[in-house]
């Protein structure tokens, strides 16, 4: 009998990104096969190409030993093969019998009609789980809004199951229960596709595993012949040699200093639309002194985007902020926004008024200052000498200051904001994922202006999915995993070790290192390995 | 590309015309006699744009700071209502004309700002949608303006809803003779100037615009997003009171509840003029000449329908737009294009 699923050659390219690079997967029926990677590893897109949600750009899908074109979601449904997203995607105002409605054929015309309820009838009890059909989406709990989600993917399929980070957002009782249900299933001959950053949980649950890496294929094997080492090695890469240890004087003052602890009890929040929110920052204590870069380095989703919420003034801190020195509020941060210096994560929503001409992009945050303007009136000419300096200072490639912003590149793009956070010369910058999405150069040339940057003297916060970036720049490392900020000994510890960190396992021997996050005890995403 | 507006435009409304059985010719002549024709049109067409031009700037100004004003319509009643007060209650009769005009107009820009700001804080403290809050607001307004006008506001001596005659000497002066051309004009197009000033050479400009292209990157940049979007707000609303109490003053010299839609026309206005302040002085004139010419020829022995006039007016502003929006994406499209070649020679 053939495999049930076999990719060949899979390429896809984004622009001048390869998303994926001549992958190729086989799938045996009734295998649990588990696929690992960092953010950007291209799992994602593997799988939205199986489930029709994206298309290839070169390869072959043989599915039941027939070539086979998945160029719509449907086409996926009607092979047999259901995709539980990690966003789910279900209206939260509607059920759960509403929502499957939506989806199955013929639905919209007849409604739920009897061979729906019998299909629902044969997982619930295949399962044996009890679901609730008939509240709406916004009152269940995430694992009862997941189990629906996992129902209506079976019902919609049925012969291959794809789940996308199933347990990010589950207790781990509710991960166990979920995984155990996955692997009865898996016995009575379904396919499944598990997607997963948790090293322990994939390793146990499936048969097979395959590690992806900027795209490429970079390891595949058992689950039994490999160890959780091997994995994380292929997952994170060790081809960048690593510059020596910075100096780590820090003989100068703190430009940053954070303190917060949420108490509040997690059970109430956890309930209804948490999966979307982003993961809530349970405990965390950072200190950014002048002239050095301090890196937080963690898989997405794990409390960076709260912390960075807290940094920008959006969100309340729990315990003691203070910035340049002086202990502020939430609004008093926000008002301090235009002397500290940022680059946000989402440079074309965060960074920049894409249809203003580069001219007032360059200014934005300068704007207000003299020389730019003088009691409240701007002076045009001022602009234009100190736009000029910037752009041949920061190397930006436009043909002129009054198009939009809109109309350059990304890495021109990340220029324009570089330059005007460095050129207003803050005490202390924040920067999100800098190199994202830019090509080599453009990275490059976005590291050295922040190692120079801070040479003279300025504190950098560098908050960061790219290990190897960051253990490049960083003089100090925190790791961020389950809500909580861990510091850890870099540089004297092994990129091996600050992977498995990050990944949750062996998070106990940080304990000594920050006392103040030593008792984590996370109802939602802990420590793996106690 | 503002000309394929007009020609489409142009197109449209001679179309109609001759499916209705007029005769386009004649009724363009009578509306161009009506609007420019001669000095006393052109003052026609002066009064007319003046309330439109104010409530014009009501919605442009906070429209570009991402505030979405749709209560001209309610800050100009409530403008007009306190003018009135204040000419025939409140002012003593023998107060001088150069006090109490400058505290008539002034009492209608505040109210109005004042009915503005209230939409601003239900938002600010309460997250109700300023669309939702501004347009509710109208009805509030007019039924206030209402109650006013059957009890504290009421003249003397009669039941029907209005207001007493404003005192002689607080009307607006006239500056031509046999027309309402009034002085008001001069004050609306110094607002115009102040305000494009303000948005083009001042922080205070470039910050709203910033904040109602971005919010999200302006709050980031240290912007004081709400506090600006209140400012704007209280500018708008105040405009469109003045409007309100202008048109008092100026014009009718005795209040209805029935003062006309120049709070809703006033969005059109704002949108034909781009958003930007003297744009909107091109767009209320244009407007002021097509209300001119259509009394023109409403009044005409062919007697147009005012139902068409207003179709009219309806299929020029689509047709506007429409081109408006299609040239924008045009000019981006090539920015585009542009820069690939730039960065290919510069790579």
């Amino acid at each position: 009998m053939p495999p049930l699923l076999e990719l060949k050659h899979i390429t896809r390219r984004f622009g001048r990104l390869m998303a994926l690079d001549d992958v190729n997967l086989r799938v045996e029926r009734g295998e649990i096969y588990g696929v690992l990677g960092e953010n950007g590893a291209g799992k994602s897109t593997l799988m939205h190409i199986l489930a029709g949600a994206v298309s290839r750009t070169s390869g072959e899908i043989i599915f039941d030993g027939r070539k086979v074109a998945i160029e719509s979601p449907r086409a996926a449904f009607e092979l047999g093969v259901g995709m539980v997203y990690q966003h789910f995607k279900l209206v939260d105002t509607q059920n759960g019998l509403e929502n499957l409605a939506l989806f199955a054929p013929g639905a919209w015309l007849k409604g739920i009609t009897p061979q729906i309820r019998q299909l629902i009838a044969r997982w619930t009890t295949e399962l044996d789980w009890d679901v609730d059909w008939r509240t709406p989406i916004a009152q269940l709990s995430v694992s009862e809004q997941q189990r629906i989600e996992i129902i209506k993917a079976l019902c919609l399929g049925g012969r291959l199951l794809i789940l996308d980070e199933p347990t990010a957002a589950l207790t781990p009782a509710q991960a166990d229960s979920l995984l155990t249900a996955v692997r009865r299933l898996a016995q009575r001959g379904l396919t499944v596709l598990l997607i997963s950053h948790k090293l322990a949980e994939i390793k146990n649950a499936c048969d097979h595993l395959l590690v992806l890496r900027r795209g490429r294929v970079v390891l595949e094997s058992g689950a039994r012949e490999v160890s959780t080492g091997d994995l994380v090695s292929a997952m994170i890469g060790q081809d960048v040699t690593l510059p020596p240890a910075r100096r780590a004087e820090h003989s100068k003052g703190p430009v940053l200093e954070l303190v917060h602890e949420d108490t509040r009890s997690a059970s109430g929040r956890r309930r209804a639309r948490h999966h979307v929110e982003p993961h809530r920052l349970v405990k965390a204590s950072l200190r950014v002194c002048a002239g050095e870069i301090v890196g937080v380095c963690g898989v997405e989703g794990n409390g960076q985007a709260q912390l960075t919420a807290m940094l920008t003034g959006e969100a309340a801190v729990r315990g003691h902020l203070a910035l340049d020195g002086r202990p502020m509020s939430a609004r008093a941060v926000g008002r301090h926004m235009r002397n500290t210096g940022m680059i946000p994560a989402d440079r074309q929503r965060d960074g920049l008024i894409l249809s203003w001409p580069i001219n007032h992009n360059l200014i934005l945050k300068t704007h207000a200052r003299p020389p730019l303007s003088f009691g409240g009136v701007l002076r045009r000419r001022q602009w234009r000498k100190h736009n000029q300096a910037l752009v041949k200072q920061y190397d930006i490639r436009t043909p002129s200051l009054i198009i939009p912003a809109a109309a350059l590149s990304g890495g021109n793009q990340q220029k324009i904001i570089l330059a005007r956070e460095l050129a207003m010369r803050p005490n202390f910058l924040l920067a999100m994922n800098p190199t994202r999405g830019l090509d080599v150069g453009a990275a490059a040339f976005v590291m050295r202006q922040m190692l120079l940057a801070r040479d003279q003297g300025m504190g950098l916060l560098l908050i960061h999915d790219d290990l190897d970036e960051v253990l490049r720049l960083s003089d100090r490392l925190y790791v961020m995993c389950g809500g909580c900020l861990y510091q850890t000994p870099w540089p004297n510890a092994s990129r091996d070790q600050i992977g498995a960190w990050m990944l949750g396992e062996n998070l106990h021997q940080l304990a000594d290192a920050a006392p103040l996050t030593d008792q984590v005890n996370l109802p939602g995403n802990g420590p793996v390995t106690p | 590309m503002t000309v394929g507006g007009c020609l489409a435009a142009a197109a449209g409304v001679l179309l109609l015309l001759a499916f209705m059985g007029f005769s386009p010719g004649h009724i363009l002549n009578l509306w161009y006699r009506g609007s420019l024709g001669s000095r006393y049109a052109l003052a026609d067409t002066l009064t007319k744009a003046c309330p439109l031009l104010l409530t014009g700037l009501a919605a442009a100004v906070t429209f570009r700071a991402g505030v979405f004003n749709i209560g001209a319509q309610g800050q100009l009643l409530v403008g007009a209502a306190l003018a009135v007060a204040m000419s025939t209650r409140w002012l003593p009769p023998d107060t001088s004309p150069l006090i109490g005009i400058p505290l008539c107009l002034l009492a209608g820009a505040m109210a109005g700002a004042l009915w503005g700001l209230l939409a601003s804080l239900l938002e600010l403290l309460r997250r109700v949608p300023m669309v939702l809050s501004t347009i509710l607001l109208n009805f509030a307004a007019l039924y206030l303006v209402k109650i006013l006008l059957h009890s504290f506001l009421q003249a003397h001596g009669t039941s029907a809803p209005q207001s007493s005659q404003v005192p002689r000497h607080f009307c607006l002066p006239i500056l031509m003779k046999y027309t309402s051309l009034h002085a008001g004009l001069f004050l609306a197009a110094g607002i115009v100037l102040i305000l494009e000033w303000l948005q083009t050479m001042t922080v205070f400009g470039f910050q709203t615009t910033a904040i109602g292209l971005n919010a999200a990157a302006a709050k980031l940049a240290g912007m004081p997003a709400a506090w600006r979007q209140v400012q704007v707000m209280l500018i708008g609303a105040g405009c469109a009171g003045l409007a309100g109490a202008m048109q008092i003053l100026g014009v009718a010299h005795f209040m209805t509840a029935k003062i006309g839609n120049y709070g809703y026309a006033g969005i059109a206005v704002a949108l034909l003029g781009r958003l930007d302040p003297l744009g909107v002085a091109v767009a209320a004139l244009f407007f002021g000449a097509l209300d001119a010419g259509a009394q023109r020829a409403e009044e005409s022995s062919l007697g147009l329908p005012h139902e068409t006039a207003n179709v009219i007016k309806a299929i020029i502003i689509l047709s506007m737009l429409l081109v408006g929006a299609w040239s924008l994406r045009r000019t981006l499209r090539s920015g585009l294009a542009r820069t690939d070649e730039g960065e290919a020679t510069g790579a």
